[in-house]
């Protein structure tokens, strides 16, 4: 992956995230496309880089927020890791098997975050229903899955096989 | 395809993620409250945010505008708040007479309580939470403006101390400020009752009442009463803001304590704000 790359994509998914997404509250839960980045990452590249772009847009999504610093890198980098491991095992003939796994995986990226920020002593689950910030951030990712895929598969570096992703092929 | 996947199992796939791990664990347990030493780093980067932020605020207001306004939102909000900030402005002259009026009856109580004048500076709203489970709000005043981490923030848009308290300035980052909400669990106060006693006030979530506890049951508290900021020693609050009213009074099973529910009188999504620049205790 092309790090500069990376970073624009990081930067751009955290504008649109604080600027627009944000906007956007349903009983308060709002949509996560910095989730969705680690995400798709780890579908498209596999775990070690859905890792480290996990990584990346967490620490990028920490300096705007209230909770503490490292905390959206930990579970965004896990989050990244997990979907690369369940992404190579995972048989892709249908089509509805890709948004199923972001949905999948962005709703389990939002229970892993609010138990992990509990722990941290951040009251998390006091916050806006946990079921409705499951349901908004897993249904905005479905429908924004492509156009991260698409920004994912930007950074690429290697041009070996020019295949298009299933996701993108439809 | 044209990203090298490496296998899970790789040694480096391993490698990196126990690195990045380590590294995410390391910064959250350096930034846990109580520590603090990533706090100018992390203000340091939202600086340099700062601009594109402001840009893509210009660029995406509209939209975010028009989603407000399809929920009927957007003017009439604002004028609704000017409205209710000078409800919350009359409601307070009633509760400085009833305070007043309590204050001359049992002075002695109430000694070490101060009443002062302090400023204030206004501030709309300028950011929604950017993340679900961010409770904060952003106001457009940040250190230049005078504004330091503690101060209490106000609803009401007429000058000197009006309406409810909101919360408090979390964290100051350049021109901009962080607002921990009075709804937080993470927000506690020093309060005094009409009556004068005094007890500590605890936030409890989103959408619920504040909470009072460990009040002796001789300490008679009705429905209605107002809760102020008690100001004494510590108190990031000055004295005599006004939080809210009592809605419920509870007796704890053992028959000593009452636990009161408190309703705030800010209205929590107001877009205009007021900060009281008093500094907090060191």
């Amino acid at each position: 992956m092309n790090a500069a790359k990376v970073a624009l994509v990081v930067v751009v998914a955290l504008v649109l995230q604080v600027c627009l997404f944000a906007q956007f509250s349903f009983d308060g839960a709002r949509p996560d496309v910095l989730v969705l980045l680690a995400v798709t990452a780890g579908f498209v590249a596999g775990p070690e880089k859905g890792a480290i772009v996990g990584f990346s847009a967490g620490l990028a999504f920490d300096v705007v927020l209230a909770t503490p610093f490292g905390l959206s890198a930990l579970v965004y980098t896990l989050v990244g890791y997990s979907v690369g491991v369940l992404g190579a095992n995972v048989v892709r003939a249908a089509w509805w098997i890709s948004p199923l796994l972001v949905g999948v995986a962005s709703a389990a990226a939002m229970v892993v975050y609010a138990l992990v920020g509990e722990l941290l002593g951040q009251a998390t689950l006091e916050g806006p229903p946990l079921a409705a910030i499951v349901a908004v951030v897993a249904a905005s990712n479905v429908v924004l899955a492509p156009l991260a895929i698409r920004a994912v598969w930007w950074t690429r570096t290697d041009d070996v096989d020019r295949r298009r992703h299933p996701f993108l092929a439809r | 395809m044209a990203f090298t996947r490496r296998s899970s199992r790789s040694p480096r796939s391993r490698y990196t993620l126990g690195l990045l791990l380590l590294t995410a664990v390391t910064l959250v347990v350096l930034d846990l409250p109580g520590t603090g030493p990533l706090q100018p780093v992390r203000n340091v980067l939202a600086e340099i945010f700062s601009p594109i932020r402001s840009a893509g605020d210009a660029v995406f207001a509209p939209i975010g505008n028009g989603w407000k306004g399809a929920f009927d939102y957007d003017e009439l909000k604002n004028e609704n708040d000017l409205l209710k900030a000078r409800l919350e402005d009359a409601k307070g002259d009633d509760a400085e007479f009833e305070r007043l009026e309590v204050e001359n009856k049992d002075l002695k109580k109430l000694e070490g309580v101060t009443v002062e004048g302090v400023q204030t500076r206004s501030a709309r709203v300028v950011s929604e939470p950017p993340s679900s489970f961010d409770p904060t709000l952003e106001i457009d005043q940040g250190s230049g403006s005078g504004v330091k981490k503690g101060m209490a923030v106000i609803t009401g848009i007429t000058s000197g101390p009006g309406g409810g308290v909101l919360g408090r300035i979390e964290e100051v980052r350049g021109g901009r400020s962080k607002v921990e909400l009075v709804t937080s669990p993470d927000f506690a106060a020093g309060v005094s009752l009409s009556t004068g006693e005094r007890g500590v006030l605890q936030g409890q979530g989103r959408g619920k009442v504040l909470q009072i506890e460990q009040i002796a049951v001789t300490v008679k508290v009705e429905k209605g009463d107002y809760v102020y900021t008690s100001g004494i020693e510590d108190s990031v609050f000055p004295a005599d803001l006004k939080i809210g009213r009592v809605s419920a009074v509870r007796t704890s099973s053992d028959g000593q304590y009452q636990t009161m529910e408190v309703t705030p009188l800010a209205d929590l999504s107001s877009v205009y704000v007021k900060v009281v620049l008093k500094d907090p205790p060191r």
